[in-house]
């Protein structure tokens, strides 16, 4: 299935790595414009690793501020500016979940509603636009083909910022067995991805 | 080098590994294109997850914060703006040369080639070591401890891994420690002072800094900065300006300022 492209490929509008050269030249605009395309999935995903606002909204100008500071570091050959920044912004959530760790909290406590575990079996109706929804729908397919006990250590780790030997604690399963389904659950993930034609930059609006 | 860790790779990009194979791995991957296009392709794949957690836009007191204060970084004057001042005297000094010879002119160019690639290579590095430094603190199993500043207003924390000798310490709003002075991070246990790294902090009061100890870091006690004399001391001076427990829960004080 090939799914139509958003707005972040539109001809009309200035592409991720023109608004970076941009940025790199303190044109505050072009910031602008990449945190309106990016700030919202940044918000949800350190929402939902962290669980708090105050800290989501930390992660998030932390994570663009870092772009505004850092685009000259971005490297085109290895791969897209969403993914780039979802990395900024995924480390940072990480590593507020460390300093929680090292207080007495307990970390990853929505493992009682998995987001992708939701995802695929609820196929959850999301707001937004109708080809927002499709994309989601697609994303939501792709996920549904790999195992869900690999999902679920993918979720874990991702979401919840644990290491290998730290999800086989809390699932009590053999270590060797964490990694596998972490590799397997990956390398699935990118071939059902690669084969439907699903990048970030098409998920993005 | 070592046989690939191919199968470390999807770990690896999701930040599951443990500090020290990832550390092996990260090495590994920044000296092998092979395994650095496999982990970012990886990295592409992982990029869509963020899209599965339900969605919701930041308020907007968010975006007026970030642009205010980058507003406030286009008001101050950046380093790269000084760097560019220098080039009209190099410009000048270039001209002056071509009066003398077109070959003192090829060799006065060539150095200044070298000096600008020595310039790139030098800010490469230190990109290079403030990724390492980041990756440090975000390492799994990375715990820190804050340092206490008893009469300013600094704030330290510390990041160290157990059974690792590296540390990093991050201070902001430290005042610049004036010429002729340094500061000093030391490290204690019962009968030992070791003096580890001196440093300034920048105009702005932070620093970020690797520590590198003897022994593992979570052997010591105790852990402060001192004031010392430019070149650093063998013994602490009695200006401490940052002191902090290494064990989460304190134990036995080893660090006793030398008497004055």
């Amino acid at each position: 299935m090939k799914v139509a492209r958003l707005t972040a490929n539109d001809p009309a509008l200035p592409d991720d790595q023109k608004l970076l050269a941009r940025i790199a030249n303190q044109d505050s605009q072009a910031l602008d414009l990449l945190y309106e395309r990016y700030a919202r999935v940044v918000y949800s995903l350190a929402l939902r690793m962290l669980g708090a606002s105050e800290l989501a909204e930390d992660v998030v100008q932390e994570t663009f501020w870092r772009v505004w500071r850092r685009s000259a570091s971005f490297q085109t050959a290895r791969g897209s500016v969403a993914g780039w920044i979802y990395g900024i912004a995924h480390n940072l959530s990480i590593d507020e979940l460390r300093r929680q760790r090292a207080r007495p909290t307990p970390v990853y406590d929505t493992e009682a509603s998995p987001v992708l575990r939701d995802l695929v079996d609820e196929r959850m109706d999301v707001a937004g636009g109708a080809a927002e929804n499709e994309l989601r729908r697609a994303l939501v397919a792709a996920l549904g083909e790999i195992a869900a006990d690999q999902r679920q250590a993918i979720e874990l780790a991702y979401f919840g910022g644990l290491s290998q030997s730290e999800i086989a604690d809390r699932l009590q399963s053999p270590i060797g067995t964490i990694k596998t389904r972490i590799r397997s659950g990956l390398r699935k993930l990118r071939e059902v991805l690669a084969a439907q034609q699903i990048g970030v930059e098409d998920l993005t609006e | 080098m070592n046989a690939h860790p191919t199968d470390s790779l999807p770990a690896f990009v999701l930040g599951a590994l443990d500090p020290a194979e990832a550390l092996q791995v990260g090495m590994h991957v920044a000296a092998c294109p092979e395994c650095r296009a496999e982990a970012d392709s990886f990295r592409e794949a992982i990029a869509v997850l963020p899209h599965a957690a339900p969605l919701q836009p930041p308020p907007p007191h968010v975006k007026q914060q970030l642009f205010a204060r980058v507003a406030a970084s286009q008001a101050a004057p950046r380093p790269a703006a000084r760097a560019r001042a220098r080039w009209p005297m190099a410009v000048a000094s270039g001209s002056l040369i071509l009066a003398l010879g077109f070959g003192y002119m090829m060799a006065e160019m060539r150095g200044q080639l070298q000096q600008t690639q020595r310039l790139v290579a030098e800010l490469q590095g230190k990109l290079d070591a403030d990724e390492q430094i980041d990756l440090f603190i975000t390492a799994p199993q990375t715990v820190s401890r804050t340092l206490a500043s008893p009469s300013r207003a600094a704030s330290a924390v510390m990041y160290m891994q157990p059974q690792s000798t590296h540390a990093v310490l991050v201070i902001h709003n430290m005042p610049p420690v004036g010429s002729g002075k340094v500061y000093q991070f030391w490290l204690a246990k019962p009968g030992v002072q070791v003096p580890a790294s001196t440093f300034d902090v920048d105009p702005a009061g932070t620093v970020k800094i690797e520590i590198v100890a003897p022994a593992p870091i979570n052997e010591y006690d105790q852990v402060m900065v001192t004031i010392e004399q430019s070149g650093g001391s063998a013994k602490p001076s009695d200006q401490v300006v940052l002191s902090g427990q290494v064990a989460s829960r304190p134990r036995v004080v080893a660090l006793r300022p030398r008497a004055v």
